[in-house]
């Protein structure tokens, strides 16, 4: 079977836009799967309201996001995006949440620049670390993935903290070498 | 009984509790059987068992798994570090829940900020008070049970100084918590003045080879204080005997002798195997019916 990492970053060289519906079960990456989507998400804001009942405010833990990641990827046989909030820390807590989502199958991931606890990207009252901690919180992601196709993306949510802001934010990144922007 | 409130029949009696740490089910179990009233679950000696330093690696999930395991092997109160309750108020909210449902006794929540380190390495950062004290305030509603033990530990004594860290631990009582643990006091006055200090119970952290002076357990219960966890105890001593026990085979290529004195059945018996040997009897009968 081909590596859900390197049929990403194929699917990716395609011109057209990649759709990927997000999940937040098995039973939904099923469907997506059988309905012929060739990428799928996970969401951390329906992970929390599915695993837990409650809102989207960094109650998940890594554990359970990395195990629902888990059967999701295996349910699907897609590559799968997930959402990995902030990477539950530091750079050292982010080296252990990629090792974490590499090994349960995951194609890629998302970090965000938001304080730990996160909030939902959508929501007011959020507060972000500097671009310095995340520019290395994204080399220490870089650095921990085994398969080099495995693909980070880096998310900021400066736009609504400190508007125009986030591109800066965004460049630095990219200088660290994350693949995607996510803003 | 429900096991927190045993913790609290426990503690209404005059003397210290001493809790040395376990980090899984053969600790827990030799703990109680040496007869200690408490066990401790050690944060540093959990991660280490996941093969992690102490820095704040292991999630909640992973902690709550483990007092749960650990709890499941004992019948004696169980008292877990629940590091900085991971994160705010929610999280704080959650991580008790979480951990009062597994039959956990108690937790202690400190003010270091998230990720936390060992309380006796270097460069920790410490959280402000305002934010903290509504940490406890939310850890003390979310409780389900009133005898469910809210400590509040202040990691704040190497960057803010002594006075501060009793200043904390005042206020973190006034805000609801049951009681306090000082980490790392740096010397024996300091030792002999937080039960003196702080205007509720006391717990003492002993830590071999830390920033704390070697208190005699004796000594801590006349100064006042109500429990004495030893977190490191028995990690230490696994660490020594392991490497001694491996070092003889790499280095006479045969188990030591030493260790030829119990029968694998004698080691089984430590673990419960009478318990489970009823069991299968009691099955057996009336399989012949």
């Amino acid at each position: 079977m081909e590596r859900p990492t390197k049929k990403l970053r194929e699917l990716l060289k395609k011109p057209e836009l990649l759709k990927a519906p997000g999940v937040v079960d098995a039973i939904g990456a099923r469907l997506v799967a059988s309905a012929g989507f060739d990428a799928i998400y996970m969401t951390g804001a329906g992970t929390a309201a599915s695993r837990l009942g409650w809102p989207d405010v960094g109650l998940l833990t890594m554990s359970e996001m990395v195990d629902n990641a888990q059967r999701i990827a295996e349910a699907s046989g897609l590559p799968l995006i997930a959402d990995a909030d902030t990477g539950y820390g530091g750079p050292l807590n982010v080296r252990r949440t990629i090792q974490c989502y590499e090994r349960a199958g995951v194609a890629a991931v998302h970090i965000e620049d938001q304080q730990w606890p996160k909030r939902c990207g959508h929501l007011e009252g959020k507060t972000l670390i500097s671009a310095e901690q995340m520019a290395t919180n994204i080399r220490a992601a870089c650095d921990a993935r085994v398969d080099a196709d495995f693909m980070i993306i880096a998310r900021t949510d400066a736009i609504a903290v400190e508007a125009l802001t986030a591109h800066s934010s965004a460049q630095k990144c990219m200088k660290k070498q994350a693949q995607i922007w996510f803003l | 009984m429900n096991r927190a409130t045993v913790l609290r029949k426990k503690l209404s009696a005059p003397g210290m509790l001493i809790a040395p740490g376990a980090y899984d089910g053969i600790t827990a179990k030799l703990i109680e059987q040496a007869g200690f009233p408490l066990v401790y679950m050690t944060g540093a000696g959990t991660s280490a068992s996941l093969g992690y330093p102490d820095y704040g690696l292991v999630t909640m999930t992973e902690m709550v798994a483990n007092a749960e395991l650990i709890t499941r092997a004992v019948n004696i109160p169980l008292i877990s570090d629940a590091d900085t309750g991971y994160g705010n108020e929610l999280n704080v909210t959650r991580t008790v829940r979480e951990f009062e449902s597994r039959g956990v006794a108690g937790i202690h929540i400190e003010d270091q900020v998230s990720p936390k380190r060992c309380g006796h390495l270097d460069n920790k950062e410490i959280e402000a008070l305002e934010k903290y004290l509504s940490k406890i305030r939310a850890a003390v509603a979310a409780r389900t049970n009133p005898d469910f033990l809210i400590i509040a530990r202040t990691d704040c004594r190497a960057s803010l100084g002594f006075d501060e860290a009793i200043r904390r631990g005042n206020a973190s009582l006034e805000a609801g918590a049951d009681m306090i643990f000082i980490e790392a006091p740096q010397t024996m006055e300091e030792v002999r003045a937080i039960p003196k200090q702080i205007k509720g119970p006391c717990l003492l952290n002993v830590v071999q080879g830390g920033k704390t002076p070697v208190v005699h357990l004796e000594d801590a219960e006349d100064m006042g204080y109500k429990i004495a966890i030893l977190p490191g105890l028995l990690l230490r001593a696994a660490v020594q005997a392991f490497d001694q026990a491996l070092d003889s085979v790499k280095t006479y290529h045969v188990a030591p002798d030493y260790l030829n004195n119990t029968s694998p059945q004698q080691n089984f018996k430590r673990f419960g195997a009478d318990e489970w040997d009823a069991i299968r009897s009691k099955y057996a009968l009336e399989d012949k019916g």
